[in-house]
């Protein structure tokens, strides 16, 4: 006999990859994609760079994202400016690395706030069921009437512009979707055999939800937060992008993209970096994600 | 039935009962919701220092049973007296503080450990609920002695429940039951999921606790076979009810009822010249919608009319032997 | 069964994959036959390789990125193994059928039962477009499904386990198969439906000649199905059989330890159970020498450094370097927690031994 491998996309459906269980390649990878490993190194590189902007962005881009430069406007890329400037002559390179900052600040907090309010919630609706249950689903239904960004928008909308309170409207937008994810965690695994055993042991409840329930409920949280570190800093770029954001300090990407809108014929660059980097972002952590479902199955005989 | 004056009986459940309602209270057609008799008035009762050997296919309710026992699911009716107590009027803290006299065995033991947990954290926790040995020496220093007692070495305290074997997770679960020097052991089919050499050593392992640490036991299993080699009473349950019950020699040597006497004719008996086992035709109705009269009588060779007017109710034939059916023998 | 040619004849099996650094075998040197009309049971526990066994004979781990497979399979005198997939796979519907452990899930949950059977029998018989509604009638009546024409249009979850299993026989039967494959295909179902399936598999064997491959860890379901037994431990053969002689005689350490430990209902109470102490072997922790040395009461310092060949023992083959002395003399010691002791004196140590360490 040969010692072939499976052939990619051979007899797979759609339910063993959701476990995460498959041991060949995903389904979508053909062969002209790079492989799983590579991307993976990949997608970490690109989000160490983006790490990089946020906390050191003199290193990366000389210059200021803020000072206007009226001679040097509208400069296609070239080697001077990177990526060309926009038309206040600013650097486009230079505004993109600033803007990391603040974009990962939001994202880190908001899925932080949301993530937290949100798995509590859902953990507790899941585990105690009854009427903590029926509330916690009513909640998450009033939250998930309107999708996420909308949410975010109305919460905006009403309040002033300032960056904690854009961080606050989109925590709240990110809570139903742990709160979700995790109700159904905590119902799986309340009816786990060791949760039944350890009631009959004597364990006192609360002892019984922060020693087992909660460890065995992490796994799709810490999942579903890497994404929706990715997932929020697209949130707070719509919003920016829309004219909702804090208005004033450094260009958030979505603004940039913005305020390149009507200059797209001609000077493309100015919204198409800035989106291009937004895209590989969401991509990177997509792929972050699934490799952290991967390595967090628990092991087992 | 008793198989002990209730004075020395540790555990005597009287008429438990438990239905459940299937979701929705009406169907199409405004038909009632099919209630499920899990349990339908089940009465036993279990000495001190004895095994109760509970046997039955799928769907009889012996598993239902030992959970309302152990007070993972409330009975819809029903008295339980539990070493002299009330055991159903338990709640709350007193409950939970109770439960150091009632422990458990599961049939998955990959399942009933936490995974994430090594196993002297599993067995650990178990004597911090109960307040025994807070001193981290002398906890460690029980948990060897746990583990030797069900004959596994110490250093395996290091170790997660997914680097060990079957049989070791299981004797880890059976060492976590006996950690809080209980005294009465549900042990809810313990075996079922072992290899046949393992389940020999484990059967073993129960009768020698049970020994030395006056044990009593509820044996809940599907295999008679291995009920014979550790039960001092035997009760058989069809469909949510006890049809027999017996000594346990009695009950091998002479079953009454016609279930009983298929079970054991079916038991496929490692000897080739064994007679062919004989089997039952038919299946088990659901519990749902069961017969009229006697809930065997479909698969009974030996049903007549009365059988389908009357239910037959558990009574005495001999010293100890209890049957529910109108011919029985 | 000398004269006729054997319908399945495997050599050499060996199933391994690559580990760090060595390949690891999870069966090594398999050979057995089976002859027409003849049921065999391979038997052994968990690890023992009997499952992959059985899926390596129809090619099934042909896929499975990780494992290797080498060694012969003929069927009919075609050797399996070289055979490409297209054709394999017209002899594994039509001419070996193979059932598997859970009955429920081996079914799909959204197509009727009937459905199911009549897409056999249109992939496997006529070859016509749509089965006739009489075949798929006779296959399930074949194999004892009362109301054949109700159950036909039943969904899996509305019938039970054991009918379940009826309908994946009659699906392996659709092809009218020589030879079918059962794996563990009643430990999921209660003992009375056991006994109703284990009997159908008779008749059928009785009535069309069936040979079956029979792969159970159950030693009473072997004592009361097979002609011959194939014992497997830790991924070898370690006894070959006749039914009859296997229990009367075994001649292997294990297969009398199997034996011995196995709950019976016909068991005297209070006996102990004689067990074998110890655990299977993981693969990659193959013992030197013979691989259930370290278990075995009556192993030898040649057992620790030399694997003994499977050689003719009786009627039957065993491998152990002492099997004659097995064969001889059927009482075993026995581990009674701390030392081994003739089966005589065991009876009198269990009195003694109450306040005795449970064993390992």
């Amino acid at each position: 006999m040969d010692n072939t491998t499976a052939p990619a996309g051979t007899a797979t459906s759609v339910l063993p990859l959701l476990a995460g269980r498959w041991g060949g390649r995903p389904v979508w990878r053909r062969r002209w994609l790079p492989r799983g490993r590579l991307m993976r190194w990949l997608a970490i590189a690109f989000l160490a760079l983006l790490a990089g902007w946020a906390l050191v962005p003199g290193l990366f881009a000389s210059g200021s994202p803020t000072a206007v430069n009226p001679v040097a406007a509208l400069l296609g890329p070239s080697g001077h400016y990177l990526l060309g400037t926009d038309q206040y002559g600013r650097s486009v390179y230079t505004e993109l690395v600033y803007g990391a900052r603040p974009a990962l600040e939001v994202g880190l907090a908001c899925t932080l706030i949301g993530g937290l309010t949100g798995s509590a919630v859902g953990i507790i609706g899941g585990y105690l069921g009854g009427w903590a249950d029926m509330a916690v689903m009513r909640l998450i239904d009033i939250l998930l009437a309107l999708p996420g960004l909308f949410l975010a928008l109305i919460f905006i909308a009403a309040l002033p512009r300032t960056v904690p309170n854009e961080i606050l409207a989109i925590s709240i937008s990110t809570v139903p979707i742990f709160a979700r994810v995790l109700r159904g965690q905590a119902l799986q695994v309340r009816s786990l055999l060791f949760i039944d055993a350890a009631t009959v042991t004597g364990v006192r409840r609360r002892a019984i939800v922060w020693r087992h329930v909660v460890p065995n409920c992490m796994a799709p949280a810490v999942v579903l937060a890497a994404v929706n570190i990715g997932v929020a800093i697209v949130v707070a770029a719509s919003l920016n992008f829309l004219g909702l954001g804090p208005s004033e300090g450094v260009l958030d990407w979505g603004a940039l993209i913005a305020s390149g809108q009507n200059y797209i014929n001609q000077d493309w660059w100015i919204s198409v970096f800035p989106g291009l980097t937004v895209a590989l972002l969401v991509i990177a952590v997509s792929i972050i994600g699934d490799w952290l479902r991967d390595a967090m199955e628990p092991s087992s005989g | 039935m008793t198989t002990e004056t209730s004075a020395g009986a540790i555990l005597d459940a009287t008429d438990l009962v438990k239905h459940y309602r299937l979701r929705g209270r009406w169907q199409a057609g405004g038909r009632p919701a099919p209630v499920v008799r899990a349990v339908d008035g089940v009465s036993l009762a279990i000495g001190r220092q004895t095994t109760f050997g509970l046997v039955g296919e799928s769907g009889c309710g012996k598993t239902t049973l030992g959970r309302l026992l152990l007070r993972l699911e409330e009975p819809t009716a029903g008295q339980v007296s539990f070493d002299g107590r009330d055991w159903l009027s338990q709640r709350g803290e007193r409950l939970r503080a109770a439960r150091k006299d009632m422990q458990a065995i599961f049939q998955d033991p990959l399942g009933s450990l936490d995974p994430r947990r090594t196993v002297a954290r599993a067995i650990g926790e178990a004597l911090g609920a109960h307040g025994l040995f807070p001193a981290a020496r002398e906890r460690a220093d029980r948990i060897a002695e746990l583990l030797g007692l069900v004959g596994l070495p110490p250093d395996m305290a290091r170790r997660y429940p997914g680097e060990l074997s079957g049989g070791q997770r299981q004797r880890v679960t059976i060492a976590r039951a006996i950690a809080v020097q209980p005294k009465f052991i549900v042990c809810d089919e313990a075996i079922s999921a072992l290899d046949v050499s393992v389940q020999a050593q484990v059967i073993n392992l129960l009768s020698d606790l049970s020994e030395s640490l006056g044990l009593s036991y509820l044996f809940i299993s599907h295999s008679l076979a291995a009920v014979r080699h550790i039960a001092d009473h035997v009760g058989v349950m069809y469909l949510g009810k006890l049809v027999e019950q017996a000594p346990a020699d009695r009950i091998f040597a002479v079953p009454a009822h016609p279930y009983t006497r298929a079970l054991l004719a079916a038991a496929p008996v490692p000897d080739p010249a064994a007679p062919a086992p004989g089997y039952l035709g038919g299946e088990a109705q659901s519990a749902t919608s069961l017969p009229s009269g006697c809930r065997f009588r479909l698969r009974c060779p030996r049903a007549a009319a009365i059988c389908a007017e009357q239910e037959p109710p558990l009574k005495p034939v001999a010293d100890g032997h209890a049957v529910a059916c109108h011919f029985p023998y | 069964m000398g004269n006729e040619e054997p319908l399945l004849s495997v050599r050499d099996l060996a199933i391994g994959y690559q580990a760090a650094r060595r390949e690891v075998l999870l069966v090594r040197d398999v050979s057995f036959d089976v002859a027409p009309g003849e049921i065999v049971c391979l038997v052994g526990e968990s690890g023992s390789g009997k499952t992959l066994t059985g899926r390596a004979v129809v090619g099934l781990l042909r896929h499975s990125g990780r494992l290797r497979v080498s060694g012969s399979v003929a069927f009919g005198g075609r050797e399996l193994t070289t055979m490409p997939e297209r054709e394999l796979r017209r002899i594994r519907g039509r001419e070996i059928g193979m059932i598997f452990q859970d009955p429920a899930a081996a079914l799909d949950p959204v197509v009727r039962v009937g459905d199911q059977v009549a897409e056999a029998a249109v992939r496997l018989g006529s070859g016509r477009r749509r089965a006739e509604r009489g075949r798929v009638i006779e296959l399930m009546s074949q194999v004892g499904i009362n109301d054949p024409e109700v159950r036909a249009r039943q969904f899996p979850h509305e019938i039970s386990g054991g009918m379940c299993q009826r309908v994946l026989i009659a699906i392996a039967l659709a092809g009218d198969p020589g030879l079918l494959i059962a794996d563990e295909p009643t430990t999921a179902l209660d003992v009375t439906i056991q006994a109703q399936v284990l009997h159908l598999l008779s008749e059928l064997r009785r009535e069309k000649g069936l040979s079956v491959l029979l792969i159970t860890h159950d030693m009473g379901v072997a004592a009361q199905m097979a002609d011959r037994i194939l014992v497997m431990y830790a991924g070898s053969l370690v006894e070959v059989a006749p039914t009859a002689e296997f229990f009367a005689h075994p001649g292997h350490p294990y297969s009398l330890g199997l034996v011995q430990a196995v709950p019976r209902v016909d068991a005297a109470r209070a006996r102990r159970l004689p067990a074998i102490p110890g655990t299977v072997p993981e693969p990659g922790d193959r013992p030197p020498g013979c691989p259930f040395h370290p278990r075995c009461p009556l192993r030898l310092d040649v057992c620790q450094t030399d694997e003994p060949a499977l050689l003719p023992a009786g009627p039957g083959l065993a491998a152990c370097h002492r099997s004659d002395e097995v064969r001889g003399d059927a009482r075993l010691p026995i581990w009674a927690g701390t030392a081994w002791v003739d089966t005589a004196r065991a009876e009198t140590a269990r009195a003694g031994s109450a306040a005795a360490a449970g064993q390992p």
